[in-house]
């Protein structure tokens, strides 16, 4: 049986002072995998991680579910400690309960919704195997797979062929790790280190007992990033909505949501990029195309359709860049370089930043010889006088 | 000089007792700067907003405290001011065990700040495009009644 430690962090009262823990705490000592709940006010810290080791060594646990911030604010830092307690990379599972509770909902919304959250977590972990390979490429298992080759069609970036057995291989130079294959995979036996969909259907077990209508959101890094942003920016929204983080839009199987509708969720949400700006190549291309697909499934099945939906964030979510008319040369490699589609060329040649798909990458700017681009948020100047303050210390 | 309000979180849980912020506060006052020191800084800001002790709270402002990725997004909302933030949390006091470096350190990282901060801008804040998105997607939800499956 899993044994799992569960670290319910503080955040230095930014987090337990808008949910209860209390509550949070006495609901998971029922949990039959979980052998610690461990309160720190910060488990980033020194201090913090110390104790969780102490914990961790004194437990033996297997698996760890840290309760804390976003995943892209400390998550290397909970994944390092795991790799220093020698637990396996993928029996962590970090819970973000500040951006998408304690700054976005009510104290009694935040303190449920946590503990939904925390719940499917735990769901995860339990159903986690270790994996002891150094694979850090999309993963077909090999016994389960029928050689139909659809992954070889989805694969946006050509790394997946065929072997001679007659079975696809992953090109792990090649492979994107964006999880398309995974998306589009009919018996679901593609994993990424990761992300297996075994994994995910799990977590939507944990969901019972959650507020009506039950949402769960699978979102791409950038509108989970976005979903982010409204927390810091404390720009509340519904907490019915349960964030899943996804690598791509075109990484969410069918089968998952399939699973979800049957486990119960009242709605399931796709959230990815606009057309042009997915940085997976085509990846809510092919998620927008299986969502159709699914949508008359679902009408077979009497439900609405709208239950499966696809929502694009992201967009204008950070400062475009500026083109400088005068000094651009009309050379048009800041279109070729950029990842998002944003650039395109107008009628009279000029080149002109689309601002609601740029990401503010600065790419652009790189490849710009004329030095004709500027990026608002971090322009040449500053990272100029960056060096020369740098230097003068 | 003195154009610039400076925040120092000096918080004994996060930059631990090895800072003499009391000195690194002498010195940037010498220069004219306004500077005021928090003992905690997280918990005065968590019930969403921040009197501001400078005389004049627009001014350019350097936060020097914990990592941009841990609360930029909440920081600039509160001060609404032009913000440059000097991380002395996890790139000095969690690092160093040396008091001379950490100390050396700190006050360098916050008169980097301080060249730095003439670029930063208040920056509008962002639509809560997902919170318009979902509140149509629930009423649709439940308009619709439960999942079937779910009874």
């Amino acid at each position: 049986m899993s044994r799992a430690g569960v670290v319910l962090c503080r955040c230095n009262t930014l987090i337990d002072s808008k949910m209860d823990f209390n509550t949070i705490e006495r609901r998971l000592q029922k949990h039959k995998n979980i052998v610690f709940i461990q309160r720190v006010n910060m488990a980033c810290s020194p201090a913090g991680k110390q104790i969780i080791e102490e914990m961790a060594s004194l437990h033996g646990i297997d698996s760890l579910v840290a309760v804390a911030c976003s995943p892209l604010a400390k998550g290397s830092v909970f994944k390092d400690l795991t790799r220093k307690l020698g637990i396996d990379k993928n029996m962590l599972e970090i819970v973000n309960i500040r951006e998408q509770c304690a700054w976005v909902h009510e104290y009694d919304d935040a303190t449920s919704k946590g503990l939904t959250l925390i719940n499917m977590g735990i769901n995860r972990v339990v159903k986690a195997q270790p994996d002891s390979t150094t694979i850090n490429c999309a993963m077909i298992n090999k016994i389960k797979c029928d050689k139909c080759k659809r992954c070889l069609e989805e694969c946006p970036n050509r790394a997946i062929s065929i072997n001679d057995d007659g079975y696809p291989a992953v090109n792990p130079d090649l492979c994107q790790r964006c999880g398309v294959c995974i998306g589009g995979c009919p018996l679901a036996v593609i994993s990424l280190p990761d992300f297996k969909v075994d994994e995910i259907s799990a977590m939507l077990k944990g969901a019972s007992g959650a507020k009506s209508p039950f949402i769960v959101g699978f979102f791409c890094d950038f509108a989970y990033e976005e979903a982010d942003k409204m927390g810091q920016a404390g720009s509340a929204y519904s907490p019915n909505l349960h964030i899943i983080r996804v690598p791509c839009t075109g990484a969410v199987n069918m089968i998952t949501v399939n699973d979800a509708i049957a486990e119960g969720v009242d709605g399931v949400l796709i959230a990815g990029c606009d057309a042009s700006q997915c940085k997976r190549k085509r990846g809510n291309e092919v998620a927008r195309y299986r969502i159709e697909n699914f949508q008359k499934s679902l009408e077979e099945q009497f439900l609405e359709k709208e239950r499966l939906s696809y929502v694009s964030l992201g967009e204008g979510l950070k400062e475009a860049s500026i083109i400088n008319d005068d000094k651009c040369n009309r050379c048009g490699a800041c279109q070729q370089v950029c990842p998002y589609g944003a650039i395109k060329q107008q009628d009279e040649g000029k080149f002109q930043v689309y601002y609601k798909a740029c990401r503010s990458c600065g790419i652009c700017a790189a490849a710009c010889k004329p030095g004709a681009i500027l990026v608002p948020v971090c322009p040449d100047k500053k990272i100029m006088n960056a060096i020369d303050a740098a230097l003068a210390i | 000089m003195g154009k610039i309000n400076i925040i120092i979180c000096t918080n004994i849980h996060c930059q631990g007792s090895k800072i003499n912020f009391l000195e690194i506060k002498e010195v940037l006052e010498k220069d004219g700067y306004e500077v005021v020191l928090h003992s905690n800084f997280c918990d005065e800001i968590k019930r969403g907003f921040y009197p501001s002790p400078f005389n004049n709270c627009k001014l350019p402002t350097v936060f020097a405290g914990c990592s941009p990725c841990v609360m930029e997004g909440k920081l600039k909302k509160l001060l609404n001011c032009p913000v440059e933030i000097v991380n002395i949390r996890e790139q000095c006091a969690w690092i160093y065990n040396n008091v001379e470096e950490v100390n050396k350190t700190c006050q360098n990282k916050i008169f980097f700040g301080i060249k730095q901060v003439k670029y930063a801008r208040i920056e509008s804040q962002p639509e809560n495009v997902l919170g318009k998105k979902l509140k149509g997607y629930i009423s649709l939800m439940e308009k619709y009644g439960p999942n079937p499956f779910k009874m």
